[in-house]
Order: structure tokens, then C-alpha cells, then sequence
């Protein structure tokens, strides 16, 4: 066998056996299912949050801009490198407390308790579901076709098998094996990019070298204005491309889930740094390969193969096997954390809270696996017909998603007049807002950008919606008070009170357990 | 400098030493931040 195929099944083998690990502990409850039990240190939060953000956009989409626009494209990577800080920063300590004083599992159930209103959670599930699932199927198609590339198989069989091993191992390990499984794979993706830059960079004679070949292909691919100018004097483009990967991840239901699941708020400060480092070692690197693709490769017809095409042509064996690997890690842990995300919210936020309110913690688990397994196989199926727009669909998606709740979770964490009216305003305002101005063209009339566009109708509806609407209780209140503050208590009070309680409530616990199983055994 | 414009280099180049610097500052303040909540 091929030095490709023998680390290609290796890094199969290692999620399979991660996801099947978990199993166990992830079954014992619906926190422990959904959120990982709340246990996730700094490395696995950085690692884990870095890589859902980080989808194969960053291995086809980025590399195509940068082979179209020059050094134009580097204003998204220079936003994407900071995201992870700002968005950690921003909601993290804050959020992470917030959700479970609220006692929410999803963070649409989030959004509905802070808010107090079911139709903040119908509305937020819908558009939830509805754009996470066209960003699944696209990153199904990445997955089949680098799969398809790697190893020299059909694409559909290659879809099947790489599909097949992201279900196995969440609807077995739940959001542990997603979040163990992103580590392992943050780490081959930063390795494989390093590896690949670092041959290109020097094939090229470096930064200098690669600089003074661009300007002489064309000038203009130097310039912050985009080949031939193109963007020249947009200001509002430029900020919207900064904008949408520097903040747009705050608006991201399965990029947001991570400070749920933070093992305590001091998580917070590790992760930062360590995403930090990571970002700054990955994201600008697949631009700079699109950047030298433009001399090496110019006569490319798909520049969304810049990297592919890279790899094969001028770095064959192991650099091209591991690089391809990186390619599918990036997928792939997108593609799990979709999936699960989209089977929490169709268990989580329709099942358990209109379908069968009493639905017992076994049950809800059994759900959660059914909806994520179903998820997965619908996606293989609309991923072999394979629509043709599916890719430009998924940045559409990114955009949408970010615009609909990006507002609503920070105000629920920094206003405390924020409400329910604030936040339909706000997530339906910013949706509608990013698909008019994508489907209108709007960007090429107003120079603004979609992002921005739909950043701004969005702020604006929650700050008037907020205004009008119903004020929010005096428990929501507290809670927004007590996720403000550190501490109510000492140190040494906090411990005395958990260290005499410990054993009753155990028992307690366990008891209430066993009930809830019988009674709901009995009555079903 | 790397052979670009002046405009481009001041407006990308310096960001990634932002950031780490920014992400040093955050973990220097929060990590006083959880030790005075340990204090209290």
C-alpha cells in the first residue's frame, strides 16, 4: 500500500477508536451527550473551537481568493486570525456562566431562556437547522471530493466511506469524541500547512522572492485594492471582510457551543492563548500557497485546487499525503461538529420541548443519536447529487447564521434590557438583511458588504425591539447579575459547603435518576 | 520590506503580533482576574 493510504487509514482508525471511547461516558447523561459534561480544558476548547471554525473554505475557498485577488484576500485572514480572541473575550467567561445558571443544552435553548420566549426558540431552531444543515452538505461534498483525490476512489464511494466514519464516531461519542477528535486533527491541519508553506516558501525564494514575481505578473495583485483595483476606496467591503471571520464566529451555533462547554471560566484565558498561537501559525498560510499558486500553477483552470494541485505536482509522498490529510481534518471537523449540532437542536430544542416534555435522560440520548444519524445520511444523499452553487452556498450560510445570532448572544450576555422582541428583531432582521443583499448583488451597487449590512439592520433591531418589548424578569435579571459577577462566596465556603454535600447529594441525584427511568418506563 | 507596498505592508503585516499580543495582555488580565476570585 501507498505511503498516501497507509496515513490516511492511520487517521481513520485514530477517530474511530477516539469516538468509540467516549461512547460510554457520553451516554450516561444528556449534559455529558450534548455538552461533554461541561469538562472541556484550554487546549481541547482552543483546538476544538478553532477547527469547526475552520472548515475546508480554508483549503479551497481562501487559496481561490488569493489566486484571484492577490494580496487583497490577506483582509480575511487578518480577521480570522483574531476571531478566536475576540470571540473569547467577548462571551466567554460571561456565557459560560450564564448558560448554566440557565440550565441550557443547546445554545438555542439558550437563547430562549435568557429570552424568555418559545418563539425566539422556533424561530432560532429554524434558521438554525436550516442553514447549519446547507453548511453540512457542503462540507460533505469537500469531504468526497479530497477523499476522492487521496485515494483514487469514485467520489461517491469516497463520499460514503468519509461520511460514514464522521457518523460513526458522533452518534457514538457524542460532543466528546467531536471535541477529541477536532484536537487530534487541529494538530495535523497546523502541521500539514506549516509543512507544505515551508517547502513553497522556499521554492519561491520567500516573501521577497514570491512579491517580486507577483509584480510582475501584474502589479496590482500587491495592492490592498484587489487585482486591477478592484475593490479600490470600498472601505465598507474591506471591514465586511474583516468583519465576518473576526466577529461572524459569535453568531455561530456550533462554534458558540464551546464556551458551554468549558470545564469552569478559567478555561477562558488558556484557550485564548492557544488559539491565538495556532491561528497565527495556520490561517495566513493557505492564502500565501493561492499567492504562489498564481506563479507556479498559472495556468490552473479550478483555483480551488491550488493547494491540491501544489501538493501532487511539486511536493509528491509524504508532504502531499499529510497535506491531504490536513485537507480532510478541516472537513471532516467541521462537517462532525454540524452534524452534531444540528441533531442537539433537532433533539434538544424540538423533540424534548414540544414533541415529549418528559422525555427521560436515556431517551433524549437515543434521540439526540437518531436525529444526528438521520442528519447524516439525508446529507449523503443530497451531497451524491451534489447541487452545483452547494460551496457558495456554504459562505452564504456562514454569513446568514453569524448576521441571525450574532447580536442576540452578545446582548444576552452585555444589555440587560435586552429582550425577547429585541432578539426576533435582531436574529430575523440580520437574516433577511444578508439574503437580500446576496441574492440582490447588492455588495457591486453599495460597496458594503453583506456581513456588515446585516450586522447593522441586526444591531439596530435589537436596540428599537428592546425599546418596545416586554421587560425581562427579575430572575433573568439576577442571573444576568450573577454572570457578571466572580464569586458570591469564599473560596473556603464554596468547598466546605460542596465537600459536606457531596455524598447527599450524590445519593440524591442518583435516586431522582433511577425515578425518572422507572416512571418514564412505566409510562411509555 | 518583503518587497511591497508601503500601504500594504503597515495595513498586513503587523496584525499577527497584534494579535499575540493582544491574546498575552488577555491572559495576563484574566489570569489576575482568577486569582483575586480565588482570594475572596
Amino acid at each position: 500500500m501507498s505511503m498516501d493510504g497507509v496515513i490516511f487509514i492511520t487517521y481513520i482508525a485514530v477517530l474511530l477508536v477516539i469516538g468509540l471511547w467516549f461512547s460510554r461516558k457520553s451516554s450516561e447523561s444528556t449534559e455529558n451527550y450534548l455538552l461533554g459534561g461541561r469538562s472541556l480544558g484550554p487546549a481541547v476548547t482552543a483546538m476544538t473551537m478553532q477547527t469547526t471554525a475552520m472548515s475546508g473554505y480554508m483549503f479551497m475557498g481562501a487559496p481561490a481568493l488569493a489566486f484571484k485577488y492577490g494580496w487583497y484576500a490577506l483582509w480575511y485572514a487578518i480577521g480570522d486570525a483574531g476571531g478566536s480572541i475576540i470571540n473569547l473575550s467577548v462571551l466567554g467567561k460571561r456565557m459560560r456562566r450564564m448558560s448554566e445558571l440557565l440550565g441550557a443544552l443547546s445554545p438555542i435553548e439558550y437563547l430562549e431562556k435568557r429570552f424568555e420566549s418559545a418563539s425566539v426558540r422556533v424561530i432560532g431552531s429554524i434558521i438554525a437547522i436550516v442553514f447549519l444543515f446547507a453548511y453540512v452538505c457542503a462540507q460533505f461534498i469537500a469531504a468526497g471530493k479530497a477523499m476522492a483525490t487521496l485515494t483514487g476512489f469514485p467520489y461517491e464511494l469516497s463520499l460514503v466511506i468519509g461520511i460514514s466514519v464522521i457518523i460513526i464516531y458522533t452518534v457514538a461519542g457524542g460532543y466528546l469524541a467531536v471535541a477529541y477528535t477536532s484536537f487530534v486533527q487541529g494538530i495535523i491541519m497546523v502541521t500539514g500547512v506549516v509543512g507544505i508553506g515551508f517547502l513553497a516558501y522556499f521554492h519561491v525564494g520567500g516573501i521577497s522572492g514570491l512579491n517580486t514575481a507577483l509584480a510582475q505578473i501584474d502589479p496590482t495583485y500587491l495592492s490592498i485594492w484587489g487585482k486591477d483595483l478592484a475593490f479600490y476606496g470600498q472601505w465598507g467591503v474591506v471591514l465586511g471582510a474583516i468583519l465576518i471571520f473576526g466577529i461572524g464566529y459569535m453568531g455561530l451555533p456550533h462554534v458558540v457551543v464551546r464556551h458551554m462547554s468549558m470545564q469552569s471560566t478559567k478555561t477562558v484565558k488558556g484557550a485564548i492563548l492557544i488559539s491565538a498561537i495556532w491561528n497565527q501559525f495556520f490561517i495566513y498560510v493557505p492564502y500565501i500557497l493561492g499567492l504562489i499558486g498564481i506563479i507556479l500553477l498559472p495556468n490552473l483552470a479550478d483555483p480551488e485546487m491550488v493547494i491540491t494541485e501544489l501538493a501532487y505536482t511539486l511536493f509528491p509522498g509524504f508532504f502531499a499525503a499529510l497535506l491531504l490529510s490536513a485537507v480532510m481534518s478541516a472537513v471532516m471537523s467541521t462537517a462532525d461538529s454540524l452534524l452534531m449540532q444540528a441533531g442537539t437542536i433537532l433533539s434538544r430544542d424540538v423533540y424534548q420541548r414540544f414533541i415529549n416534555k418528559n422525555a427521560s435522560q436515556k431517551t433524549t440520548v437515543l434521540v439526540s443519536r437518531l436525529c444526528i444519524l438521520g442528519g447524516g445520511l439525508v446529507g449523503i444523499a443530497v451531497a451524491i447529487y451534489e447541487p452545483p452553487s452547494i460551496f457558495g452556498l456554504a459562505v452564504f450560510a456562514f454569513g446568514t447564521l453569524g448576521n441571525s445570532f450574532l447580536v442576540p448572544y452578545v446582548a444576552s450576555v452585555y444589555s440587560k434590557k435586552a429582550n425577547a422582541l429585541g432578539c426576533l428583531c435582531a436574529m430575523i432582521g440580520g437574516a433577511m438583511t444578508n439574503i437580500i443583499w446576496t441574492s440582490m448583488e447588492l455588495e457591486t451597487i453599495t460597496a458594503v458588504h453583506p456581513f456588515l449590512a446585516g450586522l447593522t439592520v441586526s444591531l439596530i433591531g435589537m436596540i428599537i425591539g428592546s425599546r418596545f418589548g416586554r421587560k425581562p424578569s427579575q430572575p433573568i435579571l439576577n442571573i444576568f447579575e450573577q454572570s457578571t459577577n466572580k464569586r458570591f462566596f469564599s473560596k473556603e465556603f464554596d468547598q466546605n459547603i460542596a465537600r459536606s454535600l457531596a455524598p447527599e447529594a450524590k445519593n440524591i441525584s442518583s435516586f431522582l435518576s433511577q425515578e425518572t427511568d422507572r416512571h418514564s418506563g412505566i409510562y411509555s | 520590506m518583503f518587497n511591497l507596498p508601503a500601504e500594504t505592508f503597515w495595513w498586513l503585516v503587523p496584525w499577527p503580533f497584534i494579535w499575540v499580543g493582544l491574546a498575552l495582555v488577555l491572559y495576563v488580565k484574566l489570569k489576575r482576574e482568577d486569582e483575586k476570585e480565588n482570594d475572596r
